[in-house]
């Protein structure tokens, strides 16, 4: 397997949902959990964009 | 000042010990040991510099989210931050931190995790912004190298050179 294919195996398994388990078990449970990401891109997704005119009424 | 010639020419045995051994990022432990903090560090670079945006218009000039994100791990390690097995576990959040980025912004995105990556030319990367028409570069053909020595002969004096005469061949042919 090249260092390429390691890297698409990889991501392939995260966007799938499934997290390196050898690696939670060996350090401390990690932040980003596909459900972090899941909650991220929801909140960002939600807030509207301001335009610079919305801004600059604000200040 | 006439040069010693008993000098030798080769390290001295344990001039390892007293050399600087900085000499690779890689070549030191990284900087980074934890999956946590390399990610915050790639969300850093993706916010705060110039970087964030190059990637964005690479996704959106076609090229996968494997790919930029195997850019992005290979550049850390280029840069002594983190080691090889490090990257390949961050690789999946630092796609899905693209994907995030890129949905925000409205960039256009292909994952590729079924195919195989394959690397596009500065060319079409450019016919796919719609920079440039595509122009086609003449090849010039490179001027062969002149035969020497026994290919240089000409075929008479090679087949006689090799032992063979007209007869034989002529015999041969029957």
């Amino acid at each position: 397997m090249t260092f390429e294919e390691a890297i698409i195996k990889s991501v392939k398994a995260y966007l799938d949902g499934e997290m390196p388990t050898e690696l939670l078990g060996a350090s401390k449970e990690s932040k980003y959990t596909p459900e972090y990401f899941d909650e991220l891109e929801e909140e960002l997704m939600k807030e509207p964009k301001k335009n610079k005119k919305e801004v600059e009424d604000e200040e | 000042m006439k040069s010693n010639p008993q000098t030798p020419r080769a390290p001295i045995p344990g001039a390892n010990y007293t050399t600087d051994t900085r000499n690779y990022p890689w070549h030191r432990p990284p900087d980074i040991t934890d999956m946590d903090k390399a990610i915050e560090y790639v969300t850093k670079d993706l916010n705060d510099g110039p970087d964030g945006f190059r990637y964005m218009s690479m996704l959106g000039a076609g090229i996968p989210v494997t790919m930029v994100t195997d850019f992005i791990v290979t550049k850390g390690i280029g840069r002594g931050k983190w080691a090889p097995d490090l990257g390949i576990l961050a690789a999946g959040p630092i796609a899905r931190l693209l994907i995030i980025m890129a949905k925000t912004y409205g960039v256009e995105y292909e994952v590729a995790v079924e195919e195989k990556i394959s690397l596009r030319s500065s060319q079409t990367l450019r016919e796919l912004s719609g920079e440039t028409e595509l122009t086609p570069v003449p090849v010039e053909e490179e001027p062969g190298e002149e035969p020497e020595g026994f290919m240089a002969a000409p075929e008479e004096e090679q087949n006689s050179m090799l032992g063979y005469d007209e007869d034989t061949e002529e015999l041969e042919d029957e």
